[in-house]
């Protein structure tokens, strides 16, 4: 039997396009990646990965940073917080936004208590290399910002809302 | 998180990747029955609820991604029957590894026979190798072709 890894990549390649595949990766390209690694990941050559990548940051899903001669990409963050402040808005009654926000906030309060710092960057500061305790950076700033989705999503919703009674 | 993901800064949980993995499970494997993410607002993991299971009747993946692109396949039958595809840094072990059923405890690790890295192709992975092992019963279809 064919190897596992070859296996779903066969699969991938035979049912998408390059430019699918490409964008697929660029989607879940969370740091500045050059375009040989994101060629190598869609498995398409480098000018047709490099040609299809500049249409997708046209398009918004991708954003660009100069290295040098070099361009790096990876996905466009902003685009997908605003998706998701969209998504929770739509989906979330008005109280669950409330109580998950409150909740966040209690997370946050006992980091500033466990580690006795500010911010997950002090944090970062704080914490040498092996320390328990580096789960707790990412989980930090990932809450951070699912905060301040939620709050976004809230003012949002009012902002629609507002809007609407006065038509 | 358990395990030694407290080593080193591995990124918070992210949930459009994770969002992502659970599109792809629903695609592509009709015995995912349903899905949903620990927490609405600040996500950890996704669970993915299997209508069918190696042990037992059905089983669960709890799937965790960060935003630096590491990631967790837990899979459980309750207290008697887990393993895990992980992939964070690790002493004395690579990055991608296995923890073995049935327990998946921290010292059952060995390297994984996962060596594609996106979203999608992890997680059809993962699924192709479960479906293979509840077809068969053979524990060792968990890390094809040849447990390292």
């Amino acid at each position: 039997m064919a190897d596992i890894n070859e296996r779903v990549v066969d699969e991938w390649t035979e049912s998408t396009t390059a430019r699918e595949r490409i964008k697929e990766i660029l989607e879940e390209t969370t740091t500045y990646s050059t375009v040989s690694t994101i060629a190598d990941r869609a498995r398409v050559s480098e000018p047709t990965t490099r040609k299809y990548l500049n249409e997708l940051v046209e398009e918004g899903i991708g954003t660009t940073e100069q290295d040098g001669r070099a361009t790096l990409y990876k996905r466009n963050q902003g685009r997908l917080v605003d998706r998701r402040i969209e998504e929770l808005r739509t989906t979330c009654s008005h109280q669950e936004l409330i109580e998950g926000i409150q909740e966040m906030k209690e997370s946050i309060a006992e980091f500033r208590e466990t580690y006795d710092v500010e911010s997950s960057e002090d944090l970062v500061i704080e914490l040498e290399p092996g320390d328990e305790g580096w789960s707790d950076v990412g989980q930090w700033q990932s809450t951070r910002r699912n905060l301040a989705i939620a709050k976004a999503a809230i003012q949002v919703d009012e902002a629609h809302r507002l809007a609407e009674a006065e038509v | 998180m358990t395990d030694d993901w407290d080593r080193v800064d591995t990124g918070g949980p992210d949930s459009d990747l994770m969002a992502r993995g659970r599109t792809v499970a629903e695609d592509y494997e009709p015995l995912v029955t349903s899905t949903e993410f620990d927490e609405l607002l600040n996500p950890e993991a996704v669970h993915l609820h299997l209508d069918d299971g190696i042990d037992a009747e059905s089983g669960r993946f709890d799937v965790t991604w960060t935003t630096k692109g590491y990631y967790r396949y837990h899979y459980t039958e309750g207290d008697d029957f887990n393993y895990r595809y992980d992939c964070h840094p690790r002493v004395e072990l690579p990055d991608t590894h296995f923890h073995e059923p049935p327990h998946a405890a921290h010292d059952d690790a060995v390297p994984s026979c996962i060596e594609v890295h996106t979203v999608r192709l992890v997680t059809l992975a993962v699924l192709q190798l479960w479906r293979d092992t509840v077809e068969t019963g053979d524990l060792r279809q968990l890390q094809q072709p040849n447990p390292p």
